[in-house]
């Protein structure tokens, strides 16, 4: 079978050459050129616009014909995931995590972080991420926020809402920050991200980092998304993706999760102390700049 | 003769447009955009504008030693804040004030006032601050 596909794609290459010997010898006079590009050009105009149109319309009857399931199965381990992690009063998750930048181009470059996230609810939180571009803190000790960018000894503190899931809301809309692993914070807390969601189905089981998970796929307005779901009585989110689907490119991003579900930790841990050399700056409250900005 | 000036035409020609099909010229690549980073809480920030891709390139040039020249948070800026700085008012200083820069001269000194720290740089002073999570440095008033 090999031997002979092989034979007959010589064959074909030989006669190929062939045939472009006999043309060289006057392909490239005027006569020539036109002799060739013309019925090229003709018969490319003539296919270019039914075979763009017709692709085209099959591509739309593809998304409308696409109905969208919810797999009632998928649906209830979200639910179960969630209504689990509210459960937990404090924990530690370390994510090992990539992120997809688009250039203009289309081209998309991965950024690389590990994250270390020690939370206890409602109201305390530390962040540590290290990536490609810089080494920053967050803390959150129910009274103020602050942020530490390790690598330029700066650091930034606010005064801060009660609650985790206030202070997340604040910082992406006023201050333009999204702190790392969100979703673990909103899962099971409100039925407006399961009403997002447009189609759900059950991939299967999957190993992941050695523990045996059932595997997710979700599609909602802007992204796809798949979750690894710890099975078992610990249904822990153990790997998540997310496809943005707004950009040509769809950048994914990308978290390893790894649980620690009895921290150790002091109060202390929720407050930052400034090194002795870390400068205090101002934290920009990009919501008011741009709203001065628009008048 | 002629055949040979016909063959100098059209390989000519073919010169041109192949020239012109091998697409854009070299320039630094910026960013367009990024991933969403969770699933339901897409902030309303464009991240990675008008920024060159190279990481390199960044640390190397805005690494200085007085800390306050470390473009902090690599790629990304906020557009907004960028935008916000056409409105201020110049005064007679090297740089116009509420222009927004990623890096200070290596030559600036840390000056603390009211707690907070500044760039002086000659006659221009900088404040720093984070926009979002990158630090970026605002032309201001001398503080004292």
């Amino acid at each position: 079978m090999k031997s002979s596909e092989k034979v007959s794609r010589d064959l074909d290459l030989q006669g190929r050459s062939n045939r472009q010997n006999e043309l060289t010898a006057k392909w490239w006079s005027p006569k020539g050129v036109l002799r060739f590009a013309l019925p090229i050009l003709i018969t490319g105009a003539v296919l270019y616009v039914p075979i763009g149109s017709t692709a085209l319309r099959n591509n739309g009857q593809q998304t409308e014909s696409k109905t969208p399931a919810l797999d009632p199965a998928a649906m209830e381990a979200l639910d179960k995931m969630g209504a689990y992690l509210r459960t937990l009063k404090s924990f530690q998750v370390r994510a090992d995590v990539s992120t997809d930048d688009v250039l203009e181009d289309g081209q998309t470059i991965q950024s690389n972080s590990k994250v270390d996230i020690v939370a206890a609810r409602p109201n305390r939180l530390r962040i540590e991420v290290n990536a490609d571009d810089g080494h920053r803190f967050f803390f959150f000790d129910g009274k103020n926020f602050t942020i530490f960018g390790q690598l330029v000894n700066y650091y930034a503190t606010i005064p801060a809402p009660p609650t985790i899931a206030q202070l997340t809301e604040d910082l992406s809309n006023k201050y333009g920050i999204e702190l790392p692993l969100l979703d673990l914070f909103e899962w099971g807390t409100n039925d407006t991200t399961i009403k997002r969601i447009k189609g759900a189905m059950d991939v299967g089981p999957s190993t992941i980092d050695g523990i045996t998970c059932e595997q997710y796929a979700f599609h909602q307005d802007n992204v796809d998304w798949q979750i690894w779901i710890q099975l078992g009585d610990f249904p822990l989110p153990r790997k998540l993706i997310i496809r943005t689907l707004t950009d040509d490119a769809k950048p994914q991003h990308s978290e390893m999760l790894y649980w620690n579900l009895a921290p150790s930790f002091s109060d202390d841990a929720f407050t930052f102390e400034p090194p002795a050399d870390a400068r205090r700056i101002t934290l920009a409250d990009l919501e008011a700049q741009s709203k001065k900005e628009n008048k | 003769m002629r055949r040979d000036m016909n063959r100098f035409y059209v390989i000519s020609a073919l010169v041109v447009i192949v020239i012109l099909l091998s697409g854009p010229t070299l320039s630094a690549q910026r960013y367009r955009g990024s991933a969403h980073t969770n699933i339901n809480h897409s902030a309303n920030i464009n991240r990675n504008t008008n920024i060159n891709v190279n990481r390199n390139v960044n640390v190397n040039v805005n690494n200085s030693y007085h800390g306050g020249g470390y473009y902090y948070g690599g790629c990304c800026y906020h557009p907004v804040a960028v935008a916000a700085a056409v409105t201020a008012t110049a005064v007679v200083t090297a740089a116009v004030v509420g222009s927004i820069v990623h890096s200070v001269p290596p030559s600036c000194t840390t000056v603390i006032v009211n707690g907070l720290a500044y760039q002086q740089c000659g006659n221009t002073w900088y404040q720093p601050q984070f926009a979002g999570t990158t630090t970026t440095y605002v032309v201001v008033n001398p503080p004292r």
